[in-house]
């Protein structure tokens, strides 16, 4: 390379190089502000918080006691193991009543009739949960709807006890969340080639054959989203427990809630915040994890 | 089994039987709630004493009406401010994150995306007391230093709106990835060919294309935000959500206005889907 | 006239894989510069490069004499046609067209005066407010091209921008592209896998193979002399024949037949004979032409562009021969022999 090409060389390096990174730069600083300041530095904080305890001094110290008395006091290991089996229960539950119901609506009816239906899915997912969970509590309580119908013609005398319990707790916490069940496993039976079945069904398979060998296969992707969602939301759901469940349906975010807004122990809540946390991404990660799935996938 | 395939008849009719439980259950809560809201009784139950509009517009000590209930119009306008800032906050940044992971390569680009995703499985619960933790430490790291008490760090309309955003962010960027990913790229190059910069190419070229996906993302986020109570419930200051102030009513003194409130809501989503619905239709057609 | 383009050992790079390598080439001011090449050799990737939408691993892109390195594309003085046109479609006609120019920030009366001249140019006066879905393929093409004209760029890279039209509508827009070109002199650079449109419109081509350049030659130079023997299968039709060895002056095909060439080139490989060197009949007494007999199989008809499937008499060599479609060979029919003759010129070895 001659001298002056040499020179040209090193000028152009110099020159405003490209545009390209103008535009990196404004797209990755709000994103970076967002997930530094709302996600990041707030994690690292519980994380911090709970292993702190405030000693007599009124300084901060490092501490594993509000840990030890997660573990120490059994109502809140037990709360905590409870949370987690009922949530694994309620998942599943939703995906076995849910399933039918999406298979009906993207290969039995036409696509014309199932519009109605979905937009019938969609109204309780947007009106919130406070509302959902009010109407159950107005239907199942000593003097709700249901009691009132059971009495009136006479099947029972009584009102009979489900507001307040575990019976009318799951109830919520199934509707609130098995919609998130519905729309992904949807989205992937709608992807399914009708003619997969019919293949299936001229080379002599029976209906529960088609089911477990085509069907439910064909749709996992859609299946893991789903429950991991739903898990998620029921395991950190707060409303369905407090106003449907009992006394003794402690919910492990009531804990949570309780340490931070009454006790005012927030350090302890910390803990158990985390607690909450690892629980939940340690399951989700290992769903991720044997269905081979990205956790973007989840979101779309 | 399928539209083509031939079923026997008992099977179809359980099938149905079933499908229509189902949607009984759905919406059963729903048009309980409503019923009650014009039930002339002071009782959120039966029996039907007749029809009253008392609910939602009497004005008497006894039967405080939807409308007379300043301090419910009081929380119903905080919710719908909050949730248009939210919906404004999140649409942007969202969909600037899109563009971001969509458009750009860049070093620890996996690792922002992975948090970009994690308020997708981070329970509420637990982003409400990060957030009230981290900003309390904030707020008093500020006040030690500087003898400033800022309002923000305390639970407060603002703390609020950020803990709501710092999840809806995700969402939008979600939705609007999902249609960036349709964009065809050679349009954004042929705007750069014609000269414009990379930002107007993004903007006269890529948002517009985009724009669909932003509107039905405001809506979702404006959802979000409008009917959330996990996070919130953390960080809210004196002037509480309707979430936040139906909650309180709920657990410590019912009355039907309750279903008042609760029924509006249901009426304007329903008929927000309808039109949804039925704009849907026309385009399809 | 001087060079507005020249590429210096232009190499590029998907990782292991090279999609174009080693290209040299200038193009004169006002030029139509065609890349030929089959899908997948590089011609896009070779275009992206000068566009600036993709760096280049090694080598340089030279527009009249300076140097592009790190130039992004809306600082090049180029424009490009994309494959798929890539019509805003969010904006009508006119928005399209004035894309550009309104981010030079032209004065409005500027904008409008050249967006109708250009318009009128390409014959779409009356479609401004038209939805560019809304129009037809034709007319989208030329949209497309009037978007980019209308920029004044010293170079146009048009990248297969006739692709997806019907055949009909590719003839008849190859030849007013050509005459849009000539009128106002701005170099065209045209990539295309079709040889037709490359033939007809170029000034130079260049025949690109697996990321090389395989020849850069004048049309009748490419279709004439090809240099390589992909160039000479690759333009035009061709019968190939594989050589087993030469005595002398004669050429011996594995098929074993047997023709003589003043060969210049020693131990040829392959022969190329194109159908239309044949001369069907061919009268007595002429200079350096080879006769020899073949048997007719079957005749191929396709109009202008008909011919005779045949074999070499005494061999089992397949050779297939222009049939002008004259009266003087209507009588033909299979099984018929005849006499052929190729002048010797017109035999290609490599
Ligand atoms: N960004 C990329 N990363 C990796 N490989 C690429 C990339 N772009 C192109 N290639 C490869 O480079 C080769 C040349 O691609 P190119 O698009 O230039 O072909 P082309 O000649 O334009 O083909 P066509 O006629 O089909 O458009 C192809 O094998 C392609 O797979
Ligand atoms: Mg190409």
């Amino acid at each position: 390379m001659s001298q002056n090409a040499k020179l040209q060389n090193t000028l152009q390096t110099t020159k405003p190089k490209n545009s390209f990174n103008v535009t990196l730069y404004l797209l990755i600083i709000p994103v970076l502000l967002w997930l530094v300041l709302l996600i990041v530095l707030p994690h690292l904080d519980l994380l911090v918080s709970s292993f702190e305890i405030e000693n007599d001094d009124g300084e901060m110290v490092f501490s594993l006691a509000n840990y030890i008395a997660f573990f120490k006091e059994e109502i809140y290991w037990l709360t905590f193991v409870k949370t987690a089996a009922y949530a694994i229960g309620v998942t599943a539950l939703a995906f076995i009543i849910t399933f039918p119901v999406a298979f009906y609506l993207t290969k039995v009816i036409s696509k014309k009739n199932a519009a109605f239906f979905i937009l019938l899915l969609l109204i309780p997912l947007w009106v919130g949960e406070l509302v959902t969970v009010y109407g159950w509590m107005v239907l199942l309580g000593d003097h709700g709807i249901i009691n009132h119908f059971l009495m009136a013609i006479g099947i029972v005398d009584e009102p009979i006890n489900m507001l307040y319990t575990d019976f009318s707790m799951i109830i919520g916490l199934l509707y609130m969340s098995m919609l998130f069940m519905v729309v992904p496993v949807m989205s992937t039976l709608e992807s399914l080639d009708d003619s997969l079945i019919e293949a299936a069904s001229d080379l002599g398979a029976s209906k529960w054959t088609i089911f477990r060998t085509i069907i439910i296969p064909y749709s996992m992707p859609g299946i893991v989203s789903g429950a991991i969602i739903v898990f998620m939301l029921v395991i950190g759901d707060y409303l369905a427990p407090n106003i449907l469940g009992g006394k003794s349906s402690l919910w492990f975010t009531e804990q949570i809630y309780n340490k931070f807004l009454t006790t005012f122990n927030w350090n302890e809540g910390a803990a158990f915040g985390f607690l909450l946390l690892m629980l939940s991404s340690g399951i989700i990660w290992l769903a991720l994890k044997f269905s081979g799935q990205k956790l973007d996938r989840v979101g779309s | 089994m399928i539209r083509s395939l031939p079923n026997t008849t008992a099977y179809t009719i359980t099938y149905r039987i079933y499908v229509g439980l189902f949607f009984l259950f759905l919406v059963i809560p729903l048009i309980a709630i409503s019923v009650l809201a014009f039930n002339d009784s002071n009782y959120i139950a039966l029996p039907w004493n007749g029809f009253t509009l008392d609910w939602f517009f009497s004005a008497t000590d006894e039967r405080e009406g939807l409308f007379a209930d300043s301090n419910l119009l009081e929380s119903i306008n905080t919710s719908l401010t909050t949730a248009l800032i939210v919906a404004t906050m999140s649409t942007v940044i969202g969909t600037i994150a899109a563009l971001l992971f969509e458009e750009e390569q860049f070093r620890l680009k996996g690792l922002l995306y992975f948090l970009a995703l994690t308020p997708l499985v981070i329970p509420g619960v637990i982003l409400g007391i990060s957030i009230l933790l981290s900003s309390t430490y904030a707020g008093n790291l500020i006040e030690k230093n500087f003898g400033v008490d800022i309002e923000l760090f305390r639970p407060s309309y603002w703390l609020v709106i950020f803990g709501q955003f710092s999840f809806g962010a995700t969402y939008v960027m979600l939705l609007v990835a999902a249609r960036l990913k349709k964009f065809d790229r050679s349009l954004e190059e042929a705007a750069l060919s014609l000269k414009a910069t990379r930002v107007q190419a993004i903007w006269y070229i890529t948002i517009p294309f985009l724009r669909p996906a932003i509107i039905g993302a405001f809506i979702v986020a404006f959802l979000l935000s409008f009917s959330n109570i996990n996070t919130t419930i953390f960080l809210v200051g004196s002037d509480p959500t309707l979430p936040i102030d139906l909650y309180s009513r709920i657990r410590f003194s019912s009355t039907p206005v309750l279903n008042a409130i609760s029924f509006l809501i249901v009426l304007i989503i329903t008929l927000f889907a309808l039109v949804n619905f039925f704009i849907k239709r026309k385009s399809d057609d | 006239m001087s060079n507005i383009l020249e590429i210096k050992n232009l190499t590029k790079k998907f990782g292991d894989f090279t999609a174009v390598e080693d290209v040299n080439f200038s193009v004169k001011d006002g030029g139509f510069f065609s890349i030929l090449g089959s899908s997948g050799c590089g011609k896009s990737t070779l275009l992206r490069i000068i566009a600036g939408f993709e760096p280049e691993t090694e080598g340089e892109v030279i527009i009249r004499g300076e140097s592009m390195k790190g130039v992004p594309p809306e600082k090049r003085p180029v424009n490009i046609v994309f494959q798929h046109l890539a019509l805003f479609p969010m904006m009508n006609v006119r928005e399209n067209v004035a894309f550009g120019l309104k981010r030079l920030k032209l004065s409005n009366t500027e904008i409008d005066s050249r967006v109708n001249e250009m318009l009128s140019r390409v014959g779409l006066e009356g479609y401004e407010k038209k939805d560019v879905t809304a129009l037809s393929g034709g007319q989208k093409q030329r949209v497309a091209i009037a978007r980019s004209l209308v920029m004044k760029p010293s170079i146009l890279l048009l990248d297969e921008p006739l692709g997806a039209l019907d055949r009909k509508l590719r003839e008849h827009m190859k030849v007013e592209l050509k005459l849009l070109q000539r009128e106002i002199g701005t170099t065209f650079i045209y990539i295309t896998h079709d040889q037709s449109e490359a033939l007809v419109m170029s000034d130079e081509i260049a025949v690109m193979h697996e990321g090389r350049f395989e020849q850069i030659d004048t049309p009748r130079n490419l279709y004439k002399n090809p240099k390589t023997a992909f160039v000479a299968g690759f333009v035009g039709d061709s019968n190939r024949f594989e050589l087993s060895r030469t005595e002398g002056d004669t050429l011996i095909t594995n098929k074993g037949w047997s023709i003589n060439k003043k060969s210049s080139m020693a131990e040829p490989k392959v022969l190329y004979i194109r159908p239309e060197a044949l001369i069907i009949n061919p009268s007595e007494g002429l200079t350096d032409v080879e006769t020899f007999g073949i048997t007719i199989k079957t005749i191929l008809f396709d109009g202008s562009n008909t011919k005779l499937a045949t074999t070499v008499t005494g061999t089992t060599e397949e050779l297939l021969i222009s049939l002008p479609q004259n009266a003087e060979f209507d009588g033909l029919s299979e099984g018929q022999t005849l006499q052929v003759g190729v002048h010797i010129n017109d035999l290609k070895c490599y």
